[in-house]
């Protein structure tokens, strides 16, 4: 399990997929920008499931 | 009839926790407040998708440093950072720390929103748990109360916050206001 947390507050918690497709949609959706999959696991932090 | 020498002098108990220490799971958060002392009082600075933001530590950080860090991710100047709760929220303990921060200047930080700070009314438990549900209001109103003690009682928050004095006595504790400053 992974989670990583935007600036805005908004935080997702999942498997690196789950993690990667709601960063995305959130990025794009609520800041009009793009990251990719490497960028966000960076970020991303190992959470207990 | 045992002699009192062969009594043992450790009684074995079963462990009180059975939970493998893993130093590479993260259990806890971060919760800083961003707050500042603005021309018509405390004003809280909210991350604009979250009542609060919530930063994992890892095992090597330690959390003032996370705060601060934070804060600087934000453009925000940290006049003194302070833990001031705790509280166990979806599965995690939540470490809220106050961060008094200077006034942002004129371009703040777009993922935060400026609100002023209302009293709220404390989140009250019982002798054995913690309250039903904790309003992060509530936190900030319980932040602001310990910092009303701590400029009273610690000198280098005194001397962080000189400007915060005549504000926080407004969050002292009825009873105590009459008794003033300690001496010295």
């Amino acid at each position: 399990m992974k989670e990583v947390t935007c600036l805005c507050g908004w935080s997702t918690r999942g498997t690196d997929d789950e993690v990667v497709a709601a960063l995305t949609a959130h990025a794009w959706e609520d800041h009009g920008i793009r990251k990719t999959r490497e960028e966000i696991l960076a970020n991303a932090i190992p959470v207990e499931g | 009839m045992e002699h009192p020498e062969r009594a043992p002098l450790v009684e074995i108990v079963p462990a009180l926790s059975n939970v493998a220490w893993a130093p590479d799971i993260v259990v806890q958060s971060i919760e800083p407040l961003f707050v500042y002392l603005g021309p018509d009082g405390p004003r809280h600075l909210r991350p604009i998708h979250a009542p609060s933001l919530r930063l994992g530590m890892r095992p090597d950080q330690q959390p003032g440093t996370v705060v601060v860090q934070a804060a600087a991710r934000y453009g925000l100047t940290p006049l003194l950072v302070h833990s001031t709760s705790w509280r166990f929220d979806a599965g995690r303990v939540v470490l809220t720390y106050v961060a008094a921060v200077a006034p942002p200047g004129p371009e703040p930080n777009e993922n935060l929103a400026d609100e002023p700070v209302e009293r709220a009314a404390l989140a009250r438990g019982d002798a054995f748990a913690p309250p039903p549900t904790i309003d992060v209001a509530q936190v900030v109103e319980h932040a602001f109360r310990h910092l009303a003690w701590l400029v009273k009682d610690d000198a280098e928050v005194r001397a962080a916050l000189p400007d915060w004095v005549t504000f926080l006595s407004a969050y002292e504790p009825e009873p105590f206001r009459a008794f003033g400053a300690p001496p010295g």
